[in-house]
């Protein structure tokens, strides 16, 4: 029997998530394997039954959980935590399982995304699962939530990472290093990204006719008049 | 001078319910102004990455929910007091939804501290935070993780001054008192 992928994009944009497009293009890879896969996005809240029934389901089916989400405040952003908290409520329904993280940062380095792998490593010990390896992405802006093939010369890195990952899932085995080599290389020159960063983030602010304000500090009040 | 308590455990948590208590109490005691919050039961959203707070409304979140208020007083304080269960070494899913929706109070461009490239924050003055995870077996790697991350967010959100606590859910209420008072006596506030 093929091995059974499941995707859970832990991105809560709607538009131009680059962990979405990481999904497809992996699935896709997997899709070329014969390996059997599913994609779901995690609910920006999970409802009381739902949302969260529905995804236990496909969990249930899976043999492979590649959970992928982008770096927020150091971490992965809270609708995977809350994830994680109802997978441990209910994981005696849910085991057996291999777990694969995908890990994008906004910031230049890869490394970043050092702590949250350890929590989701703390996951993985917790469910009792099988630890598939982390890929972890840097640079993500460069990507900005276009398919992987629209720039392919810059994230031919990536894509051979993915392929290699989907070549490593099909067989059941865990990721390899030079996929996570690959996935953890900066796209760009570090200080290039920096630069290219700051400039768009202009050059957006005063297309949106904000550029002037955009060290404006509207949460300062007077401290008396909140409390 | 002001003071946020946030607190990210369930509803039903007694202990975190009574440290909230006991904190608000000590803190009015030292002539704060505070708010506290029971997290699970305010309606707030998550961050959806949609980066309106840097790029078309400057330094403001525009989901209309409690958060937005919760920010403000945020950003307008002294001391922020955040009671979490430790979550494999992070943040409960009720803390982060907060700290997550903190983005407005940053820019959207690089800074480097020690070599570790953040974003610049928005305002000169941050508040400290006092973070306090309740585990509820004693797990060194986890509880090393917990304090790693409160220090990176040290750059990146909070303050340089801002620390982790951890405390063992089976604490007796003299040591929670005993713990608190230390606690707050390593922020500067007693």
């Amino acid at each position: 029997m093929s091995v059974r992928v499941l995707f859970i994009c832990g991105d809560t944009r709607e538009v131009k998530s680059t962990t979405e497009q990481l999904g497809r293009f992996l699935l896709q890879a997997c899709v070329e394997l014969n390996v059997s896969t599913s994609f779901a996005k995690l609910p920006n809240q999970f409802g009381p039954n739902g949302h969260l029934m529905e995804l236990l389901a496909a969990i249930e089916q899976a043999d492979v959980l590649v959970l992928a989400y982008p770096l927020i405040a150091d971490s992965h952003p809270a609708v995977v935590v809350r994830l994680m908290e109802e997978m441990i409520k209910h994981r005696n329904r849910i085991r057996g399982k291999k777990l694969l993280i995908i890990a994008s940062s906004s910031y230049p380095k890869a490394s970043r995304t050092d702590i949250s792998i350890a929590i989701c490593h703390a996951f993985c010990d917790e469910m009792d699962y099988k630890w598939l390896g982390a890929l972890a992405m840097g640079e993500e802006a460069v990507i900005n939530g276009r398919s992987l093939t629209q720039h392919s010369r810059l994230t031919q890195p990536i894509i051979t990472s993915l392929q290699l990952t989907a070549e490593a899932l099909s067989k059941g085995h865990s990721v390899p290093w030079e996929a996570q080599k690959l996935m953890a290389k900066p796209m760009i020159p570090i200080k290039l990204y920096e630069h290219m960063v700051a400039w768009n983030y202009k050059h957006v602010a005063n297309k949106n006719k904000v550029g002037k304000h955009i060290f404006a500090q509207p949460y300062a009040f007077d401290k008396n008049d909140l409390f | 001078m002001a003071a946020v308590i946030l607190n990210g455990s369930n509803n039903d948590d007694i202990l975190s319910l009574t440290m909230a208590r006991c904190l608000q109490k000590m803190l009015s005691a030292y002539y704060y102004r505070v708010s506290s919050y029971l997290l699970a039961q305010e309606p707030i959203d998550n961050c959806v990455r949609c980066f309106d707070c840097w790029l078309k409304y400057p330094g403001e979140c525009q989901i209309a929910d409690k958060c937005k208020d919760i920010s403000i007083k945020i950003a307008n304080s002294s001391l922020v007091v955040a009671i979490t269960p430790v979550t494999l070494g992070g943040y409960s899913a009720e803390l982060k939804k907060i700290i997550d929706r903190q983005l407005p109070t940053l820019l959207p461009f690089y800074d480097k501290t020690n070599g570790e490239t953040h974003y610049m924050k928005r305002y000169s003055t941050n508040p400290t935070w006092l973070v306090i995870g309740i585990v509820y077996r004693r797990n060194e790697v986890r509880e090393q993780l917990f304090h790693r991350l409160v220090a990176r967010n040290r750059l990146t959100i909070f303050n340089e001054n801002s620390i982790a606590k951890i405390l063992s859910r089976d604490a007796s209420a003299y040591e929670i008192q005993s713990f608190l008072k230390t606690a707050l006596s390593s922020v500067g506030v007693i």
